[in-house]
């Protein structure tokens, strides 16, 4: 008798072991984060419009749980040990939304963040690795859309969108990361530069095994989880 | 926000149509909402706050399209100009042949600028009037109140710029003053206080709030967000306030978020307008209202800025090709910021006063790749990393792949791997034996389910045995974080199996099957989640059971998934002797294929291999597989199956196998 990975289980290990070939390597951020990680590190201050898009889950104590995974941009920074660079990161994990659930809406949500900071990296080199990753999710070449967008911790900022059946479909949100974030880590700006993205991957599993209820994730029904076979 | 085809046509020397129009907004990072034939809604990231208007939209669209922007604006004529400097109290004072109206500002670090008119108005045509109120409802979604406050809203959209005309009348009547002076001051409030809105709600003020409040210290303006109900226009109103105030961003934001009394003007002034239009927009409304009464005669105003030069960013041309990727002519660069309005001399770019949101080299880059540069990018791969991995990375690294082996080797074991929710109820946690006040609680959840950071997985995983009864033998597994108490952040492994007996179990050569615990059905959380018999459970950190770091490489076999019914499934249990050639995947197979042949029947959502074996009873090339085949009624959902459409079906599936195979049922 054979058991049955999760279809998150499987969608992150295809992203890891196709990126772990280019020098990715995966660090593990945590889920309660302070306020600063969060938000304020990532140039979100508290009275700034730009927080407004985040239903946040506080803890009674002031904490936070990550509203992104790119709060691993701010704790790979807070020890003693940061790496120096280059290194290239991702960072798969859970992210919350203190929303109400519905077919579209979950609370516990997965992300993949990838960060890599070099003498020189450009958006046409991540445009290459954005790309890769949107193919394994969608199983086949896609063409792609860049436009612009604004997030506060990268300049420029861009989303990028899939055409796929028929339509653009907005599928992640990347860009250089910001030279006040590389001066907070400590980095030269003039010496290095980074780029970052950030991809929710619940929805890409959706469009992946055709779903139309994202609860079917974590809802747990055995006669949904049981369906997904895999060869190894 | 939502714009008129013909508010941005206004502004264009070449009109363009809606569609160019949408294609041009995405292009430059402002993505279409929704689309009507003569209007669209874009989403205006936080940061540009300038676009929030039509003519800030015109404006990037001129850009875009290449083309002059169709702007003139009113020569400037207050009667007095002031200088806003932090050290010094500002008095601003205003007098007509009717009225003298004195506006002190206690905290001058709390203004941008401001520019106010004293007017008293000699006649109202009202055919003119409507007019304020016929453009403003050429907008899309707006409707008239009062045609002063429509002009004022009417300017809001069109320039960005909000404003806030008082009706002065009820505070002569109130201070019953022969004098027919105005005291008025402009501060932060240092005590709570009471406040009624124009819509007639109340709110309470908290020190810190920007107020205008009259000589009784009474609010009646919420500096950038809402006038009171004590200076209301109304038809009659003409000795009036005209009032451009541009407060400090942070102040409006502050006290709008936290009254949740978001409006028009709050939602443009906290994200920054273009204070050189302070002084315009006032003259506009004055000309507007001169057209609609004749001359204005009894008129005063006033005008207070800061002194403030241009920002200058240097223009560093490597730096585009190297954030970009590719080779860039300075010549190029200067020529699409001068399409923006970014004016280049001697290295040095002149930032537009509306542009608040440029500082840095690296914006320019941003400019130049939204007008032009984007569209230009090709992926390239990034070049093969020659250097030994940062030691903390790989240590990271390592432990991930440990945990993905640690996945294989239940997934060979027969465990279905399950991914829940981080929270976890309050009953649930108390019937395992937590002590609630240890644990890191959520301040505000959505239901209380979602209550406290799950310190333990098996909560969840009881929950979804109990869910899936139907099934009884579960394996199931989730590796997660917990949160044990208010400073630990774990990773943790689950097990849950609804076998009769603890499953054997070794994992990383660890024999772990003394490790499992019990909840039967007779304890509180097997009630409360209405469990039908004895589960075994088993929860370890991660890190002590973790071994090899290699794992599988996975690809889909399966890849549309079908959604479940809401009803419960109806399940028949199949058990085979076959001859031992034919794999249980086989079988499998050979299901889904009849099952897809016979659309008028329920559908088979699942096909659960759950036991093989083989007897000395069956001959020896024997061999005995049991399925759960789980059904559910195709397409229309609306209905639970009846027992005895699923026994038809059962039954004709039975007998196709037989023919297909040569097998016994037993």
């Amino acid at each position: 008798m054979i058991g049955h990975y999760h279809p998150m289980t499987v969608l992150v290990r295809q992203i890891v072991s196709a990126l772990s070939e280019q020098g990715f390597l995966v660090y593990s951020s945590p889920e309660l984060e302070t306020e600063a990680n969060n938000f304020d590190f990532l140039r979100v201050p508290a009275d700034h419009p730009a927080r407004d898009s985040q239903d946040t889950f506080w803890t009674v104590d002031g904490r936070v749980l990550r509203t992104h995974t790119t709060s691993s941009q701010a704790n790979i920074r807070n020890v003693s040990t940061r790496p120096n660079p280059p290194f290239r990161v991702l960072v798969p994990g859970r992210v919350f939304r203190n929303e109400t659930t519905d077919a579209t809406h979950l609370a516990t949500l997965n992300q993949i963040d990838g960060f890599v900071i070099e003498e020189s990296v450009n958006l046409e080199q991540l445009l290459a690795t954005v790309k890769l990753i949107l193919e394994i999710a969608f199983g086949q070449e896609l063409k792609l859309r860049q436009r612009p967008h604004h997030y506060p911790f990268v300049e420029p900022g861009l989303d990028i969108d899939v055409y796929f059946q028929g339509r653009w479909i907005e599928a992640l949100g990347c860009g250089l990361i910001h030279p006040e974030i590389l001066a907070k880590m400590e980095l030269d700006p003039d010496r290095y530069q980074g780029f970052a993205f950030g991809i929710g991957l619940d929805r890409l599993c959706m469009i992946r095994h055709g779903l139309t209820d994202i609860r079917h994730l974590t809802k747990g029904d055995l006669r949904f989880n049981q369906q997904l076979s895999v060869r190894s | 926000m939502k714009y008129s085809l013909s508010g941005l046509n206004r502004y264009l020397t070449r009109p363009l149509t809606i569609d160019q129009i949408v294609a041009l907004a995405l292009s430059l990072g402002h993505s279409p909402e929704e689309v009507g034939q003569d209007w669209l809604e874009l989403e205006i990231t936080a940061n540009r706050g300038d676009v929030l208007s039509h003519l800030g939209l015109a404006r990037e669209l001129a850009a875009a399209s290449s083309q002059t922007l169709n702007l003139e604006l009113p020569t400037t004529t207050a009667d007095q100009r002031l200088i806003i400097d932090d050290t010094k109290p500002l008095s601003v004072l205003l007098k007509t042949n009717d009225l003298s109206l004195e506006l002190k500002v206690e905290q001058p670090d709390s203004l941008e600028a401001l520019s106010l008119a004293l007017v008293s108005l000699p006649r109202l045509d009202s055919q003119s009037l409507q007019e304020f109120s016929s453009k403003l409802e050429g907008y899309p979604d707006q409707h008239a109140i009062n045609p002063l406050v429509d002009l004022s809203n009417y300017l809001t959209l069109d320039w960005g710029m909000p404003s806030h005309i008082f009706d002065l009348q009820p505070l002569l009547d109130q201070q019953q003053n022969p004098n027919q002076s105005i005291q008025l001051t402009l501060s932060q409030l240092e005590q709570p206080a009471t406040y009624i809105s124009l819509t007639e709600q109340q709110h309470s003020l908290l020190p810190g709030d920007l107020v205008i409040t009259d000589h009784s210290g009474q609010p009646i303006d919420l500096v950038g967000i809402q006038g009171s109900h004590l200076t209301k226009l109304n038809q009659q109103s003409r000795l009036l306030l005209i009032a451009v105030i541009v407060p400090k961003a942070r102040l409006v934001r502050q006290t709008s978020r936290r009254l949740n009394l978001i409006t028009e003007a709050s939602y443009r002034l906290e994200r920054g307008v273009d204070r050189l239009l302070v002084e315009p927009t006032l003259q506009r409304i004055l000309a507007e209202l001169a057209q609609a009464c004749g001359t204005l005669d009894s008129l005063a105003t006033v005008t207070a800025t800061r002194q403030v030069t241009p920002t200058k960013i240097a223009l560093i041309p490597e730096l585009f090709s190297r954030s970009l990727g590719f080779r860039i002519e300075k010549a190029e660069i200067i020529a699409n910021l001068k399409r923006l309005g970014l004016t280049n001399q001697n290295d040095q770019v002149t930032i537009p006063s509306y542009r608040l949101d440029l500082s840095l080299p690296i914006d320019l880059v941003e400019e130049y790749g939204r007008l032009s540069g984007y569209t230009q990018l090709k992926p390239q791969p990034l070049p093969r990393l020659s250097t030994v991995p940062p030691e903390r990375l790989a240590q990271s690294h390592r432990q991930y792949c440990q945990i993905e082996n640690l996945k294989d080797q239940l997934i060979d074991l027969g465990y279905t791997e399950l991914v829940t929710e981080s929270m976890a109820s309050a009953d649930n946690l108390r019937d395992l034996g937590w002590s609630l006040d240890q644990l890191v609680k959520l301040r505000a959840p959505q239901n209380q389910l979602l209550a406290y950071c799950r310190p333990t997985i098996v909560s969840n995983l009881l929950q979804v045995a109990s869910q899936n009864n139907w099934s009884d033998n579960q394996l199931l597994f989730e590796i997660g974080t917990v949160f044990p108490d208010q400073t630990t952040e774990l990773t943790v492994l689950t097990l849950v199996s609804t076998h009769k007996k603890p499953p054997v179990l070794t994992l990383s050569q660890q024999e772990l099957s003394a490790q499992w615990q019990t909840l039967s059905i007779d304890q509180p959380l097997a009630k409360r989640l209405s469990l039908r018999k004895a589960v075994h459970y088993l929860e370890l950190p991660v890190a002590t059971i973790l071994g090899d770091d290699s794992y599988k490489k996975l690809e889909l076999a399966t890849t549309k998934l079908k959604l479940v019914s809401e009803w419960p499934p109806s399940v028949r249990d199949l058990a085979v002797i076959i001859d031992q050639s034919i794999s249980s995947q086989q079988l499998i197979e050979a299901i889904k294929t009849i099952e897809q042949e016979q659309l008028d029947s329920p559908e088979i959502i699942l096909v659960d291999h759950f036991d093989t074996f083989k007897s000395p009873s069956f001959n020896e090339n024997q061999i005995s597989y049991a399925f759960h085949l789980v059904y559910q009624r195709r397409l229309n959902q609306l209905q639970p199956l009846t027992n005895d459409e699923v026994d038809e079906a059962f039954t004709n599936l039975c007998q196709i196998l037989k023919r297909q195979f040569s097998l016994t049922i037993r």
